[in-house]
């Protein structure tokens, strides 16, 4: 008797219907925060690509200098200055912006597609011009 | 008595001062639309404009020293971007709620 009532019980006893899942959620908040920190990483990269150009247009105004020499005049000049903007600010962004990539990467199931790739195509870009920067600073 | 009222006075304007301050440094102060973060709150709004006082500023100071208008432009720009990438740093930090 107790057994039928029991399984009565159990046939009731539904599955409550999941409508909204919770890793979407968290894959949501990880892309606005990913498009956030691209963003902050757009502002604080111009400025060294500002200097990138403002060294260029000098050398190519200046014929005796290049963008080399140029760079080495300002390393020399402003060493913290080109430490900072150059070396340390990239180094930040490429490791913020990787780690967002791979959060995003995780919480979508590990795709192996080219969409992926044009879902995070702001991170990559943004580590795509620290690597540059970088680049141009070592030279 | 004096001193009851003024006990009281002073807890009552305490207590305003408390939730006027919590009332204005309640995040979040900023949302971000494309690439420009821009004010929610007042606090947000008191930031985007000492940020373009400060803008003004450096304006008028590099245009003082420099004898050429191209000159003045590219200095300045150079500020700009460091305003603004000062702003959008401090945006960015307080454009979320703390622990969502």
């Amino acid at each position: 008797m107790e057994t039928e009532k029991f399984e009565e019980q159990l046939i009731r006893m539904s599955k409550p219907g999941v409508t909204h899942l919770k890793h979407q959620d968290m894959l949501a908040e990880a892309i606005v925060k990913a498009k956030d920190k691209s963003v902050l990483s757009g502002w604080w990269l111009s400025i060294p690509l500002y200097i990138i150009a403002a060294l260029l247009m000098k050398s190519f105004f200046m014929r005796s200098t290049t963008l080399v020499t140029n760079m080495h005049e300002f390393k020399g000049h402003d060493v913290y200055a080109s430490l900072l903007f150059f070396v340390l600010m990239p180094v930040v962004f490429i490791v913020i912006n990787y780690i967002s990539i791979r959060k995003i990467y995780f919480l979508s199931g590990s795709p192996k597609t080219v969409r992926f790739l044009g879902s995070v195509w702001l991170q990559l870009l943004a580590i795509i011009t620290s690597l540059f920067i970088i680049i141009i600073y070592s030279i | 008595m004096v001193t009851a009222a003024c006990h009281y006075y002073f807890t009552v304007y305490y207590h305003y001062l408390l939730n006027l301050n919590t009332c204005i440094m309640s995040l979040p102060w900023f949302k971000r639309i494309g690439i420009f973060f821009v004010p929610a709150a007042l606090m947000g709004w008191l930031i985007l404009l000492a940020s373009v006082a400060a803008a003004v500023y450096v304006f008028i100071a590099v245009d003082n020293l420099q004898h050429s208008v191209s000159d003045a432009l590219m200095n300045f720009v150079f500020h700009l971007l460091i305003i603004g990438a000062v702003y959008s740093l401090i945006a960015f930090m307080t454009s979320r709620v703390p622990g969502r």
